[in-house]
């Protein structure tokens, strides 16, 4: 499903040059839950975001369902980020002005779905999270592990294939913790949604069917 | 796309509302001043009447109107003398209305139900001649008509329209100060200039004999007539008149600093309004730069989820210009009142002129400063932007 090959990203400032990742190599097949570990700083974000196609690699390769993307800003990608990819972030990332069922319907708005239609699937997308009676709320009205339910619902609205979650239970204690992952784990096994995690919990990687580690931008392991 | 940014703008009405009130004050502003301006413009594009080039008015000491026995013979010795001079052509003798003159008699009067209301020019047989004023009917009066019965008058389009609209009064008598004879129409007669409004105005033949105040003459100058010929104009005075009183008033002149006391205080209100579209851009600038900033991780989520920089850019675009057409709606709710109350006499067209251009200029700056920042929001790189908080 996402195929990484001799995938480098070096940050250059004025001051420093940082080699954010070196040459990874990963292919994650479809339908795997994949989690990423490692010390703060290593790359994971940086590993995630290229996968997402929100950042470009300085060298090497990235394929997602044997497709390269060459131009990073073009719309066929946005559209690609839209139809295909779910993102789920440690901070949530909810628009404060908008309500619950309006932050979910968000990439169906971009996909240009009717609103008759875009009501159904964030309502049920929220059904799937156990939040449908918060619709109506919003987000400062919400707990931080509801916070995160609200934004699962949003990254799998459009049904994707692939959901990146950048440590998604960074910000919420054990039980909600395990709430998110309990719900990303039913994604994984009922839709078959291929899933990579980065988290710095050892629980959590445990419950994914792989785990790879990261160290100074390099794959461990 | 539309029903979610009014969700967003509605969400925040307090900061949304005072961008709001300043757009709706600038075209309010914009609308006043607007309409000020474009009424002027369609007046001084009308025709005044008269030629101001080469023409000259001469005034007499105003003491020589007590001997009113003088003044029968002194009057027209004086034109004529005045008009054998070679670079002087045609002249009349004028108590009231003279270019630019500044005072003004209206008369009025009922009779029979119909109310005649009209200033009142008094100059002599010549001043068509002199003046250059095109008669569009009828004929001026002679020496021959001082003689009848019914006083001869020369009326304006607007005194027709005004009083009696769509019939032919040429040859009429009215009463009006007395038995009138209304015997010629001219388009108009502006004497007070480029920016003053129609007004109905009649002509009445001027009688040495009847003088109330000190007549002054309208002179014809050749082209080109240097102003030595002041001198020789004031020997001629002299010798007939016996004074040395006088002065001697260009016309052209006097329409320029006429004018002046119109366009000058209008072109300052110009400038004012411009500086204030200048204060509203930076504003709007300076909100949206801020607006933006605030909302990078926003941007970068939008991003995430399919949205393309050229949405993003279109996204703040619509923002800004919907609040503005909310403002330039209410806005026009107030404007269109004036025509419907008829609170100031200004033509409809005007004021819906005003109304477009004041819109137009509006949203052409919202527009002008939505673009720059909504695409430098459209720049922001998503990574960047989400990593941030
Ligand atoms: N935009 C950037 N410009 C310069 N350097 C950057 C940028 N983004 C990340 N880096 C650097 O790249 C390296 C990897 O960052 P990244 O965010 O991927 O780490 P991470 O593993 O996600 O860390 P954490 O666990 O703290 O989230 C870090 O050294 C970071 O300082
Ligand atoms: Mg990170």
């Amino acid at each position: 499903m996402i195929s990484i090959q001799n995938l480098s990203k070096v940050y250059r400032t004025k001051t420093i040059e940082t080699t954010a990742l070196n040459n990874i190599n990963l292919n994650v097949p479809k339908g795997e839950f994949l989690s990423i570990m490692g010390p703060s700083g290593c790359g994971k974000s940086t590993l995630l975001n290229i996968m997402g196609l929100l950042d470009e690699p300085t060298s090497g390769k990235v394929e997602i369902d044997g497709q390269s993307m060459p131009n990073y800003n073009s719309k066929s990608v946005a559209r690609f980020r839209n139809k295909q990819l779910g993102f789920i972030f440690q901070s949530f990332h909810l628009i404060p002005d908008l309500n619950i069922l309006d932050n979910v319907e968000l990439p169906l708005l971009y996909a240009k779905v009717n609103r008759k239609e875009r009501k159904r699937l964030s309502e049920e997308a929220l059904e799937s999270v156990g939040l449908r009676n918060r619709m109506q709320h919003f987000p400062g009205q919400l707990s931080g592990g509801q916070k995160q339910r609200v934004a699962i619902a949003r990254a799998i609205v459009g049904k994707p294939q692939i959901v990146l979650a950048d440590e998604p239970t960074g910000n919420l204690d054990s039980s909600m913790g395990n709430e998110v992952m309990d719900i990303l784990l039913r994604l994984n096994q009922v839709l078959e949604t291929t899933i990579v995690m980065v988290t710095h919990d050892a629980n959590m990687a445990k419950k994914t069917d792989r785990l790879i580690r990261l160290y100074d931008g390099t794959q461990i392991q | 796309m539309i029903q979610h940014i009014m969700k967003l703008i509605w969400r925040k009405k307090g900061a949304n509302s005072l961008i709001l009130l300043e757009i709706l004050l600038s075209f309010v502003v914009l609308f006043g001043v607007l309409s000020f301006a474009l009424y002027n413009l369609e007046r001084v594009q009308q025709p005044i009447g008269f030629e101001v080039e080469d023409k000259w008015i001469l005034h007499l000491d105003r003491t020589l109107v007590k001997d009113s026995a003088r003044l029968v013979t002194l009057l027209p010795e004086l034109k004529q003398a005045i008009t054998d001079l070679p670079n002087f052509n045609q002249a009349s003798w004028a108590e009231l209305g003279l270019p630019y003159s500044g005072g003004t008699w209206n008369a009025k009067e009922s009779t029979d139900g119909v109310s005649v209301s009209a200033r009142v020019a008094i100059v002599d047989e010549d001043f068509p001649l002199a003046s250059k004023l095109k008669l569009t009917e009828g004929r001026w009066f002679n020496e021959d008509d001082l003689l009848q019965k019914e006083i001869p008058m020369v009326v304006n389009k607007h005194f027709l329209d005004l009083h009696y609209p769509g019939v032919n009064m040429i040859d009429s008598i009215i009463e009006f100060q007395g038995d009138r004879k209304i015997i010629g129409s001219v388009l108009d007669y502006r004497y007070g200039g480029a920016y003053e409004e129609e007004l109905s105005t009649v002509f009445a033949p001027f009688r040495a004999e009847n003088c109330r105040f000190m007549p002054s003459l309208l002179i014809d100058v050749k082209p080109n007539t240097p102003m030595q010929y002041e001198e020789e104009l004031g020997e001629v005075i002299k010798s007939i008149a016996k004074t040395d009183t006088y002065v001697i008033e260009h016309v052209n002149q006097s329409k320029e600093f006429e004018e002046k006391k119109t366009w000058f205080p209008l072109l300052i209100l110009l400038s004012i309004c411009g500086f204030l579209c200048i204060n509203v851009a930076l504003g709007l600038l300076g909100v949206l730069w801020y607006n933006i900033n605030k909302r990078r991780s926003e941007i970068g989520l939008r991003r995430a989820i399919g949205a393309h920089t050229s949405d993003i850019a279109k996204q703040f675009v619509l923002e800004i210009l919907f609040l503005a057409a909310v403002a330039v709606g209410i806005g026009t709710l107030f404007a269109v009142q004036i025509p419907l109350l008829q609170i100031i006499d200004i033509e409809r067209t005007i004021l819906i002129k005003s109304i477009v251009l004041a819109a137009l200029i509006i949203f052409g700056i919202v527009t002008l400063c939505a673009l720059y920042p909504s695409n430098q929001a459209a720049r922001i790189q998503p990574a960047l932007a989400l990593h941030e908080d």
